[in-house]
């Protein structure tokens, strides 16, 4: 049985990728996004239904677990000009059912606060989130155990990996404003996957 | 006598990469086939990074360097690195440019060696489960895809120079 992740919130149809530059012969990867280098989070956020973006508005507000209370309930909404309602919502912060002494306060503070970067991120770019899961992954030849937060989202491989790019300048600024301790939980405690169709 | 070294490391990795592409155009390929496919990928950029960082069989990564860099290790992760670990360790060190993301190249090979990890080690029904995807064909094929991707981008690393 494979990983299940919660139903998607994203109405597909409501959204426009972003056309994408094929890679480079030099063997640079696409650039991320060149609608949102040219026109903006506030024009992204007009063409994916959301009425503003830069503000609180985007982020989803983060209950006492950590889970976004955005999702089903109160989504961004904006209108059509047929009148349809669109939604672009985003998908629930789901944890594993049991307690794993992995998942110690700060490691889950730490995995919150990359959910809001990931999601703020994609909601700026239109990105399709379709679910956001944590999960435990050990190795066992290198006695490694980190707490993983798994993206599935409805994006090809060329797609998915220009979003995962774009999440750098955001994840240094982030990891530049944590204490010592906490930029090492980070790097040794915490992955980031990204799982596409 | 020893074996000759036919090919440049570059064009092996390429080899596995195009084995690795067979194996999920084969409709006959094994189970077996196929999480090889998985394991062959994530070596094909492994290695690429090991030696674009350290040079050919990382025979760069010896003496003061290793043991700065083991240090380093050891110090943010409390356990003693394992060689795969001290590499992708090692990607998050280098400074970030306009077409290098250091951070998050580390998490998705990070993401290929997790699929490595699964296809090479786990049998069991608990452990499968975790596998974002619901068979072996589709978990390679995405495994590959990840992996051409990184390739060119593992080429292009510069050498390491310790922080």
């Amino acid at each position: 049985m494979p990983l299940t992740l919660s139903k998607p919130v994203i109405d597909d149809a409501s959204i426009d990728m972003p056309e994408l530059i094929a890679p480079a012969k030099d063997g640079r990867r696409i650039q991320t996004f060149p609608q949102f280098e040219t026109e903006g989070p506030t024009a992204i956020a007009s063409k994916i239904g959301a009425q503003s973006l830069g503000s609180r508005q985007v982020l989803p507000e983060l209950s006492i677990l950590g889970e976004s209370t955005l999702g089903e309930q109160s989504p961004l909404s904006g209108k059509h000009d047929s009148g349809r309602i669109r939604v672009v919502g985003v998908p629930k912060l789901e944890w594993p059912s049991g307690q794993d002494p992995i998942l110690t306060d700060i490691v889950r503070r730490l995995l919150r606060t990359l959910y809001v970067i990931v999601v703020s991120r994609a909601l700026q770019v239109g990105f399709p989130l379709r679910g956001t899961i944590v999960s435990v992954f050990q190795d066992p030849t290198e006695q490694e155990r980190k707490a993983v937060l798994r993206l599935a989202c409805n994006a090809n491989v060329t797609q998915a990996l220009a979003f995962w790019d774009s999440l750098e300048t955001d994840l240094q600024s982030w990891l530049e404003r944590l204490s010592e301790y906490e930029r090492t939980t980070f790097i040794t405690k915490l992955g980031l996957r990204v799982h596409w169709r | 006598m020893a074996i000759v070294n036919s090919g440049s490391q570059s064009s092996i990795a390429g080899d596995f990469l195009h084995l690795a592409s067979e194996a999920i155009r084969s409709e006959q390929s094994s189970e077996g086939a196929l999480r090889t496919a998985i394991s062959r990928v994530y070596y094909a950029v492994y290695l690429t990074a090991r030696d674009q960082l350290f040079g050919l069989d990382g025979t760069g990564l010896t003496g003061g360097k290793r043991k700065l860099l083991e240090r380093e290790f050891r110090l943010k992760r409390r356990r003693d690195p394992g060689s795969h670990d001290l590499i992708i360790f090692a990607i998050t060190d280098i400074q970030k440019t306009p077409t290098l993301n250091p951070l998050t190249l580390s998490q998705q090979v990070g993401q290929l060696k997790e699929a490595r990890i699964h296809a090479d080690y786990h049998f069991t029904t608990g452990k499968l489960m975790a596998i974002p995807e619901d068979n072996w064909r589709d978990y390679a094929e995405k495994n590959i895809a990840l992996a051409s991707q990184l390739l060119a981008v593992a080429r292009k690393l510069p050498s390491y120079k310790s922080p």
